[in-house]
């Protein structure tokens, strides 16, 4: 079933039903008229509600039996950002403060940043995973903006600490 | 000002106490600092709400890495935004109201009617000519959708539903009588399945703040639930103080207006913080009204005692709300966030305390020497006059429970949907003024525009540089403004 289904009925019943809501009370009673016309709308609601939750659900196992769990976008994703982070860690000892902060700029553009922008593609792909995948990678894509800053402020030693520190959070999150 | 509306009529006015006003707020502040830490993970980790302000803070402090092009880019709209709202505060564009209503089109207090006389006013053809509402909505783009579709719901179907079954075609009575009450109940219904929703990442978060206390797990870097409990302990004994201080209030009400007064702020922070990280917005206002319409209740109609609940809640959400932002620009530029919570929960109840200095001044001498707020005098408070409406309404018995009951149900149903916020986004544009959802949908469609045609690379080169200095611009002048209106003395 196409969720898209599933929420035209959800907001046609909400829209009658509040709709049907705006009729003000005739004076000394607490419920209009067309209160009834109301409930009707939020039935129609739910059943959209649940048929939009059911096609997600069906969606969703139909996706991890085709795919299964181990060929995750997100996390297939998440593998190449720390194969990027490591290559950095690698070469950031030689570098001076401006080089690494530069580099890190680089990495944050085309790696760390994208990595996350799609929530709803991530909670869609990995269901009940996703807040444990959010959560971890956060934290991790977080430290990399630390260690940016440390290296902007003149800190290099100091960033090549919370790049690894990244490196290791990001990795955590990958494999479980 | 209730109370000299009520010494007008006649009537015995109200013992305004400042004590337990002043002590409820430094509570509230401090309750709103700690519910908003929980949810910190949930709105900022997991749902990635844009918190406009926050990303606009986070694009101000990158900008010196980012490079000369984005910092062009954000020097630039900055200046656009500074220049269009002073060139609005100075009223050189403004028509008069007689005119806009002669020819449905013109410019006034910062809005634009379009209607042209072609439209009818309840379908309301009014813009709110703020970049600052342009730039929140370029960067929260798709995210602040269901806000837009929201507004659209209230003005172009509710509203000519309404006008058409001949139920009102006065603007006046079906905003504030049916879409604001049903915006606040669907506000309302929309924060309960939220709760919810959110349950079990909430718990885990306590859970991980827990183990904080120990020093492990991934709540190491945020403030240890011990520190959260007591510091709850004190805000609490200084809520129930400022309440039991009330006079006419018992010990049992004080009791549980306290209880129930901290749920309340806990959900609203909810509200707001959700409202606040998708739109820029917080419905702070509207949840003021719930607070006193529920503290009325159990004050057995104590005014006074229902303020002192209130201020809190206020207070408490606002903090909440701006922490909120806060912690989103910590996320971006990698703070820590115990760090940050400790300032907040050591700093917020300063806030309280100098804006009840500043009010005292304007209370006892105001601009030109004069006193009080309200009509008759040079500080009319608007949003006081609604608070004093609501109080009217619930005195004379005369409260919208099936307008907050089916907006609530509108909102839970919404809220259950696998679209977080949805409830509360819809709500919220249902509360506010249309003319603020549409220039708020003018970013959001931009940017959905942007983002098809140049990609996500032009978003973060251009639009997120261009949305922050909007956001910018804007808020230096206004403040500037207001600066310069006090210290001019009006």
């Amino acid at each position: 079933m196409d969720s898209r289904i599933g929420q035209l009925v959800l907001f046609i019943g909400v829209a009658i039903g509040i709709s049907a809501g705006a009729q003000l009370p005739a004076k000394g009673e607490t419920w209009s008229g067309s209160a009834w016309v109301a409930i009707i709308g939020f039935i129609i609601g739910i059943i959209g509600l649940i048929m939009w939750r059911m096609s997600l659900s069906a969606n969703r196992q139909r996706s991890d039996t085709s795919t299964g769990p181990a060929a995750s976008g997100a996390v297939l994703k998440l593998r190449a950002v720390n194969d990027q982070l490591m290559a950095l860690c690698g070469a950031a000892s030689d570098m001076q403060a401006a080089a690494l902060a530069a580099a890190i700029e680089q990495l944050r553009e085309n790696h760390t940043g994208p990595l996350l922008a799609d929530t709803d593609a991530i909670q869609a792909e990995l269901g009940a995973r996703a807040p444990a995948f959010l959560t971890g990678a956060s934290e991790g894509v977080s430290l990399v903006g630390r260690a940016q800053s440390m290296a902007y402020d003149g800190y290099p030693d100091h960033a090549r600490e919370v790049l690894a520190a990244a490196l290791k959070q990001l990795q955590a999150v990958a494999s479980a | 000002m209730y109370d000299a509306a009520q010494r007008a009529k006649g009537l015995p006015g109200i013992d305004f106490e400042v004590m337990p006003l002043l002590i409820g707020a430094i509570g509230g502040s401090l309750l709103g600092v700690l519910v908003i830490i929980p949810l910190r993970k949930q709105l900022i980790q997991i749902e990635r709400l844009r918190f406009p302000s926050g990303t606009a803070v986070i694009t101000i402090l990158w900008s010196r890495i980012a490079g000369k092009d984005k910092l062009r880019y954000l020097l630039y709209a900055c200046a656009v935004s500074a220049l269009w709202k002073g060139l609005l505060l100075t009223g050189l564009i403004n028509s008069t109201p007689q005119a806009i209503a002669e020819s449905g089109f013109g410019i006034y207090d910062g809005e634009l009617t379009f209607g042209l006389g072609l439209l009818p006013d309840y379908i309301m053809p009014v813009l709110y000519l703020s970049l600052m509402n342009v730039g929140a909505g370029l960067l929260s783009g798709r995210g602040g959708l269901p806000f837009v579709v929201g507004g659209m719901l209230a003005w172009w179907v509710i509203s000519p539903v309404a006008a058409n079954m001949g139920w009102s075609d006065n603007v006046g009575v079906i905003y504030g009588s049916m879409l604001r009450p049903l915006g606040i109940g669907a506000l309302i219904g929309g924060a309960l399945m939220s709760v919810v929703m959110t349950f079990p990442a909430v718990r885990s978060a306590l859970k991980s703040l827990a183990a904080a206390r120990s020093g492990g797990g991934q709540g190491a870097n945020e403030v240890s639930l011990r520190t959260i409990i007591i510091v709850g302990i004190v805000a609490s004994a200084l809520l129930f103080t400022a309440a039991s201080m009330t006079s006419g209030v018992t010990f049992l009400q004080a009791i549980l207006v306290t209880v129930v007064g901290i749920i309340w702020l806990a959900l609203a922070a909810l509200i707001v913080a959700q409202a606040a990280g998708r739109t820029d917005i917080s419905p702070i206002s509207g949840m003021a009204l719930i607070s006193v319409t529920i503290a009325m209740f159990m004050l057995d109609h104590n005014v006074t005692g229902a303020m002192v609940i209130g201020v809190a809640v206020c207070v408490g959400i606002g903090q909440g709300a701006d922490m909120m932002q806060d912690l989103k620009t910590g996320q971006g530029v990698g703070a820590t966030p115990r760090a940050q919570q400790l300032v907040q929960l050591g700093a917020s109840w300063l806030g309280a305390l100098v804006a009840f200095g500043v009010l005292l001044v304007l209370w006892k001498n105001g601009p030109g020497g004069q006193g009080g707020f309200g009509d008759g005098t040079n500080l009319p408070a608007p949003q006081a006059g609604a608070l004093m409406g609501i109080i009217d309404s619930i005195t004379s018995n005369n409260i919208p429970v099936d307008k907050y009951a089916i907006g609530a149900g509108a909102g839970a149903l919404l809220g259950a949907a696998p679209i977080s916020g949805l409830g509360v986004l819809v709500g919220l544009a249902m509360y506010l003024p249309f003319s603020i959802t549409l220039g708020y949908g003018l970013g959001c469609f931009a940017n959905m525009l942007f983002l098809r045609r140049k990609g996500k690379a032009f978003y973060d080169r251009v639009l997120v540089p261009v949305g922050a200095g909007l956001i910018v611009g804007e808020a230096v002048v206004g403040v500037s403004h207001a600066m310069y209106n006090v210290l001019a003395g009006g």
